[in-house]
């Protein structure tokens, strides 16, 4: 039953991909999201955070893994593990790093150069402990299984299981947001900081922490796409490019935002292979500069198509607030 | 102004003020001429050490050769100039106008693009029209460097148009991601600009007007080509940043909401820098592929965008030659550790990680770069001379922009202690 | 011809009427204040006359032209200029140098050929206008440095520098001691002719000191308008002021 001379089957495993893929961007943005919102920085080291999850991850994962555990336990020590390691070196950074900018003039400015100094140093850091080459990660055993398989429609169990454990965690992170104090906080300090110090809450503790969380949403993401790609240190250049494109798309300032840009930034990732086996691009397009060999590898073009078509119509994003950005 | 205060008792002061003074003025002169000489200063190194060994004085040549490792080569000073003019250019922006733009890999790989695609079209076989091929039997340099300002104008244009509406860490964001445009437009068009490999073979390249040619076989000859060319370009730089325009551009850094006010169209100038800023960095895109003879992919990733703004941090933003002495840095130190210190130290072999440290360790405590930093030491001199001169030499028109820190605190520069 | 005149001019911040159908009128060479409790919306009637922030409705005419679509760039040129509340200069600039280029947005922006040394009557200008606001012998000073009544002189010397028909002083005062409140009165009496200047302020002493004559704002409507004697007797305005 081909759709535009694309299988039935096959347009529907691109969905399923896109909303895999989007489930990364989702968490991705909105640890971003968070970090810009309360404190105004853009973290330019959200690419090497997600890359040092994956290798917590495989390091957990080897050394708890082989002897003792079976790789499935390993594999959920590392679930639970990662995000905590990854919260902590968050922290570490934010205090020990970070802060001495705070309240300087440029705060923001300096903030985007000290994490992209850090995106600098961490991909040789990463050379240095764990070597050069990329790292191999396993999906568990336990999840090496198909759900549903009908022709080109193959619905695996860890795919499904990335996007359960998304779904979760956008939740917690909703009601940690909008039901709890902290969050209210979070919540506060984001349109007005300075009322929120007066009301004598730890503010540079709520940094702190708020920052952690944001690393931890990253280096999460990164655990969980392991799996998938390989493991190596310059894994996080282009999702940080891609998590940038999702929050233009999606607009920060919002919790809405992030999330809806997120899926729709997957969903555009995911079908852009599909434009290339269209009857229309195969019968009029085939050895053009756009034809079939293009579309295949054209995934990252069109999002930046996309985002540049965003700022021209609707700067702020799809829901992000007008003046988020002085 | 003699020694008559009690304050000037010590000659040393005066001194100093001098000295500052004089480096000022012609220091540049100075370090213009140690450059041009510099070939001929390296060459002189490697023959001497040659000269040592013919010679069987083994202790001299081996302390020659010792020194030759820290001294960078004719082929480095190449890349440290390309780079120093490259920061030069990208500090229109960021010092200047107040812009912090993480794409200028955009302009500095289509640059260079420009020219290597030029060149390899302009053979036979390749699609041209005869009458092109026949008027210029090989395509003459100075086509494909005025080709490669207009592409990176353009190209500035376009980017600049969606960009510089926006502000701060916004733009850049914008800037990089869309300058990842064209990274991923020369992966994917891969038969043009020869994907991740990149684009090889352009041996042969000639100055056609004066027969010259250059690439790594001439490494002297190109050395000079490029020290004129960019310092043609550095000095045009230079008198526009010392131009209305340049104080307007500073205007609008400081205070955009009062530059408006005063009836400037601020859009409009951003833009305007945004352009000047991307074809003079087109010209060192240009440049940098003309030594090594071909087109790595890496000019046109966000990794050049990256090495340019260290480049201009390490040196300091809010000096003219800042970026320069950035580039030195850089260079010098990245050579250094790969090839020197890794011998006793296996772990410089990472040197990404130590200049990502350093860079770290600039921005929280010496933001206003290295020689930002010796500027503003120096400024309590120099802003006592103006004083004393009562406003003869006004600090408005050299054009010199006055010390800052970039991220910085707003630390009072004392000035008013001494009036 | 009245130098400014808004027309029904009104200001919606979603459900919120910040400023609603305020008609105002000033005649060349007059000194005018307008003052209002806080929260009045005094400045951002200011911020829509001078182009900071666009109107909901209504018109602004400058000399007799309409203002009310251009930015605050174009408006700037017609003649208008504008101090902020919160002090708004150059800080890494010099004194004499803030002063100089608000000076040169009359001759050029994108000069890039010369040097600025050449033109001389620009700095001749600036050299005269720092003399005025009594900021000489600090000329070379980075602005940031200055003490804050200083700066707020600056900012107006930086106004000045635009050859403005109509100066809107958004709170001139704010900050000083009484000492230099007094003095900056006094200064900003001396401007008024030939320039036009519309004061926005607090310190009603100073507002009854220098005006010709006096508007009150009270939720964003003109509550009362007249001489200082007339506003001084006028019974809604002391329930107002005696109410806050």
């Amino acid at each position: 039953m081909p759709v535009g001379g694309v299988g039935l089957t096959e347009l529907l495993q691109h969905l399923f991909l896109g909303l895999v893929q989007g489930c990364f961007y989702v968490l991705l943005a909105l640890g971003l999201s968070i970090i810009f919102g309360l404190m105004g920085i853009i973290n330019f080291g959200h690419g090497v955070f997600y890359m040092l999850g994956a290798y917590v991850g495989y390091t957990v994962v080897a050394l708890v893994a082989a002897p003792v555990l079976g790789p499935n336990l390993a594999f959920l020590v590392a679930l639970l593990s990662v995000p905590l390691v990854m919260f902590c070196l968050g922290m570490v950074f934010e205090r020990f790093v970070m802060s001495r900018i705070y309240g300087t003039a440029n705060a923001r400015f300096a903030g985007v150069l000290l994490t992209f100094g850090l995106s600098i140093f961490l991909p040789d850091f990463v050379r240095m402990i764990w070597g050069r080459p990329g790292k191999p990660s396993h999906i568990p055993p336990m999840l090496e299984f198909s759900l549903l398989q009908i022709g080109a429609f193959d619905v695996s169990a860890y795919r499904t299981f990335v996007v359960v454990v998304a779904a979760v965690l956008v939740t917690l992170l909703w009601l940690i947001l909008f039901r709890t104090n902290l969050g209210m906080v979070i919540r506060a300090g984001t349109s007005n900081n300075t009322m929120v110090q007066v009301l004598g809450i730890n503010v540079s503790r709520v940094w702190t922490q708020t920052f952690g969380l944001g690393i931890a949403l990253a280096g999460f993401a990164g655990l969980m796409l392991s799996p998938l790609l390989a493991v190596d240190p310059t894994m996080g250049d282009l999702i940080l490019i891609q998590t940038f494109i999702v929050v233009v798309v999606g607009g920060m300032g919002s919790f809405i935002g992030p999330v809806i840009g997120g899926l729709i930034v997957g969903q555009l990732w995911a079908l852009t292979p599909l434009i290339g086996r269209t009857e229309f691009v195969v019968q009029y397009l085939s050895g053009t500069l756009i034809g079939p060999a293009f579309w295949e590898k054209a995934s990252d073009i069109l999002l930046f198509i996309v985002m540049s078509l965003i700022l021209l119509l609707r700067p702020r994003g799809l829901f992000g607030q007008e003046g988020a950005f002085d | 102004m003699g020694p008559d205060r009690p304050h000037d008792r010590f000659p040393v002061r005066e001194f100093r003020a001098w000295f500052f003074d004089a480096f000022d003025r012609y220091g540049i002169i100075i370090l213009a001429g140690f450059l041009a000489v510099y070939p001929a200063l390296f060459a002189g190194l490697n023959q001497s050490i040659r000269l040592a060994e013919d010679a069987d004085w083994e202790g001299l040549a081996e302390a020659l050769a010792t020194l030759r490792g820290f001294v960078p080569s004719t082929p480095l000073m190449i890349q440290i100039l390309i780079y120093a003019y490259f920061g030069i250019a990208f500090n229109i922006l960021l010092g200047n106008a107040g812009m912090i733009s993480l794409g200028h890999s955009a302009f500095f790989g289509v640059g260079g693009y420009t020219v290597g695609l030029m060149h390899s079209w302009f053979k036979p076989d390749t699609g041209v029209p005869r009458w092109m091929t026949d008027t210029f039997v090989r395509l003459p340099l100075e086509i494909s460097l005025i080709s490669a300002l207009v592409v990176s104008a353009l190209v500035a244009l376009a980017i600049g148009k969606l960009a510089s509406a926006k502000r701060g860490v916004y733009f850049a964001m914008l800037t990089l991601a869309l300058s990842q445009v064209f990274y991923y437009a020369a992966q994917t068009f891969d038969t043009i600009t020869g994907g991740t490999d990149g684009r090889g073979g352009l041996a042969n390249m000639r100055l056609g007007s004066l027969d010259l040619r250059v690439g790594i076989m001439d490494a002297t000859v190109t050395y000079y080509f490029i020290f004129i060319v960019a310092g043609i370009a550095t000095a045009l730089i230079w008198q526009i940043l010392r131009s209305p325009f340049g104080q307007v551009l500073r205007a609008v850094r400081e205070n955009e909401t009062r530059a408006r006010n005063c009836g400037y169209d601020t859009n409009r100038v951003r833009l305007c820098a945004f352009i000047l800023s991307g074809t003079f960095s087109g010209l060192a895109g240009a440049l940098a592929i003309i030594y090594g003879e071909s087109v790595p992919i890496e000019n046109i990733h966000f990794v050049t965008s990256g090495q340019v703004v260290i480049i201009t941090l390490f040196g300091g933003a809010g000096t003219f030659l800042g970026p320069a002495v950035g580039s030195f840095i850089y260079w010098y130190l990245r050579q250094l550790m790969s090839t020197e210190f890794v011998k006793y130290l296996a772990i410089f072999q990472y040197w990404e990680m130590w200049v990502g440290g350093i860079f770290i360790l600039i921005v929280l405590f010496v933001p206003a770069g290295i020689l930002g930093a010796i500027h503003n030491w120096t400024m309590e001199f120099r802003l006592r001379r103006a004083l004393e001169l009562g406003g003869r030499r006004d600090e408005a028109g050299r054009g010199v922009t006055v010390p800052q820190d970039v991220p910085a605190a707003t630390r009072r520069q004392d000035t008013d202690a001494r009036s | 011809m009245p130098v400014l005149e808004a027309r029904r001019l009104s200001k919606h911040f979603g459900g919120l009427i910040a400023v609603n159908r305020v008609d105002y009128r000033v005649e060349p060479g007059e000194l005018r204040s307008i003052i209002g409790p806080n929260g009045a919306g005094k400045t951002t009637f200011f911020n829509m006359i001078a182009g900071d922030l666009p109107a909901t409705s209504g018109q602004v005419i400058f000399k007799g032209q309409d203002v009310t679509k251009l930015s605050t760039f174009q408006r700037s040129h017609k003649g208008l200029g504008r101090t902020y509340q919160i002090t708004n200069i150059f800080p890494r600039l010099t004194v004499l140098e803030n002063v100089r280029i608000a000076a040169q947005s009359r001759k050029t922006t994108f000069n890039m050929w010369t040097a600025v040394p050449r033109h001389r009557e620009l700095l001749d200008k600036a050299e005269e206008i720092v003399e005025r606001i009594r900021l000489a012998d600090k000329r070379h000073h980075l602005a940031g440095t200055l003490a804050h009544g200083e700066q707020r002189y600056l900012e107006i010397g930086i106004t000045l520098a635009t050859d403005p028909e109509l100066l809107l002083l958004d709170e001139p005062t704010a900050g000083m001691s009484p000492e230099e409140s007094r003095q900056t009165a006094e200064f900003i009496r001396t401007l008024a002719n030939p320039l036009t200047v519309v004061l926005v302020e607090h310190d009603m002493e100073i507002v009854m000191g220098i005006s010709d004559r006096i508007t009150v704002l009270h939720n964003g409507e003109v509550l009362a308008e007249g001489t200082v004697d007339e506003i001084r007797a006028d019974t809604d305005v002391r329930r107002v002021y005696l109410r806050d």
